[in-house]
């Protein structure tokens, strides 16, 4: 009877040690892969609800022979708001036709909210006005591409005329 | 009555020493399995965290460079010395041909970051201006590839033609 409970206490222990020393090996692997895949899903999440729109492009038939002042209306068509902070890790391309294209530094290029709720947010159903400084000399006229992509690689485009 | 108690507490220190060089046995395997573990995890999640896109090809140089722009839309900040372990292949639908790294003798790569917050680091949302820079690779024939593969082994590719 004696030895009977012994064998079970330490069999009982050693199952608990083991068990110990198994949750221990796996758990910060566990836990870690669990961050990792929330991370992921956080991010397809934030690409699908993401979406724009380029809706029209202008530019001034008599603009400055140095600046085409192209100016492009974007709406916010996804269930997303774009803060200001990714608003400035926004990146704007020109496709000037005759396989030559250009990225758009920041300091070329101003945005502005249009009837905006007063934030600095690029809210879902807000349209975003951006002017673009642009030297066409050296351009070819003809089809004319602009693209906008977000920090999340979401992009929107459209193409316009360039005649001169 | 007492040869009981002998036997009993013989089988008790038996058991005691069994236990423990059970233990004493099968923890380091474990303690190295949990190692390995971790270190296999780690890798995982820092590949899972890692995500890079190319979101613009440009020649608007020469007929043998170009410049590529990816996005970092991860969630891992890439220092530069791993964007100096990325590794760059080019060319057309066929085969593709490997950059030399940067500094290296043609074809070589260099990158900037656009509009950067000023660190040295490729940050989540930042833009990777990459230029890519051959002898005699025309990027303006027919349809094109670009590879780009991080240090873990994470890419992105691109069929394009400009």
């Amino acid at each position: 009877m004696a030895d009977e409970a012994i064998s079970t206490a330490i069999l009982t222990i050693a199952t608990i040690i083991a068990a110990l020393v198994l949750v221990n090996a796996m758990y910060p692997s566990l836990y870690s892969a669990s961050g990792s895949i929330l991370s992921m899903n956080n991010r397809a999440a934030d690409r699908i609800k993401t979406d724009l729109t380029v809706l029209t492009e202008w530019y001034p038939p008599s603009h400055a022979p140095n600046d085409i002042a192209l100016e492009a209306w974007i709406k916010n068509t996804g269930s997303t708001t774009i803060t200001e902070k990714e608003l400035e890790n926004t990146d704007l391309f020109l496709y000037t036709g005759n396989h030559t294209s250009t990225r758009i530094p920041e300091a070329n290029w101003i945005p502005a909210l249009l009837s905006g709720d007063g934030d600095a947010n690029w809210d879902p159903e807000e349209t975003l006005h951006v002017l673009v400084h642009f030297n066409p000399a050296g351009s070819s006229m003809g089809t004319w591409r602009l693209r906008m992509t977000l920090p999340d690689g979401v992009y929107a485009e459209d193409s316009f005329t360039y005649a001169g | 009555m007492a040869q009981n108690v002998i036997s009993t507490a013989i089988l008790i220190i038996a058991a005691v020493i069994a236990v423990v060089a059970l233990i004493n046995g099968v923890f380091p395997a474990i303690n190295k399995m949990s190692g390995s573990m971790t270190s296999v995890s780690d890798a995982s999640s820092d590949r899972m965290k890692t995500e890079i896109r190319i979101i613009w090809e440009s020649a608007n140089q020469t007929d043998n460079a170009m410049n590529v722009y990816v996005k970092n839309t991860g969630d891992r900040k890439i220092t530069d010395a791993y964007i100096a372990m990325t590794d760059i292949y080019y060319g057309g639908e066929a085969s593709m041909s490997k950059c030399n790294h940067i500094g290296g003798s043609q074809p070589t790569w260099t990158y900037s970051i656009a509009d950067g917050n000023g660190d040295a680091s490729w940050d989540p949302g930042e833009t990777l201006d990459i230029c890519i820079s051959t002898n005699d690779h025309d990027f303006k024939a027919g349809s094109q590839r670009v590879r780009i593969v991080l240090y873990n082994g994470v890419t992105a590719e691109d069929t394009f033609a400009l």
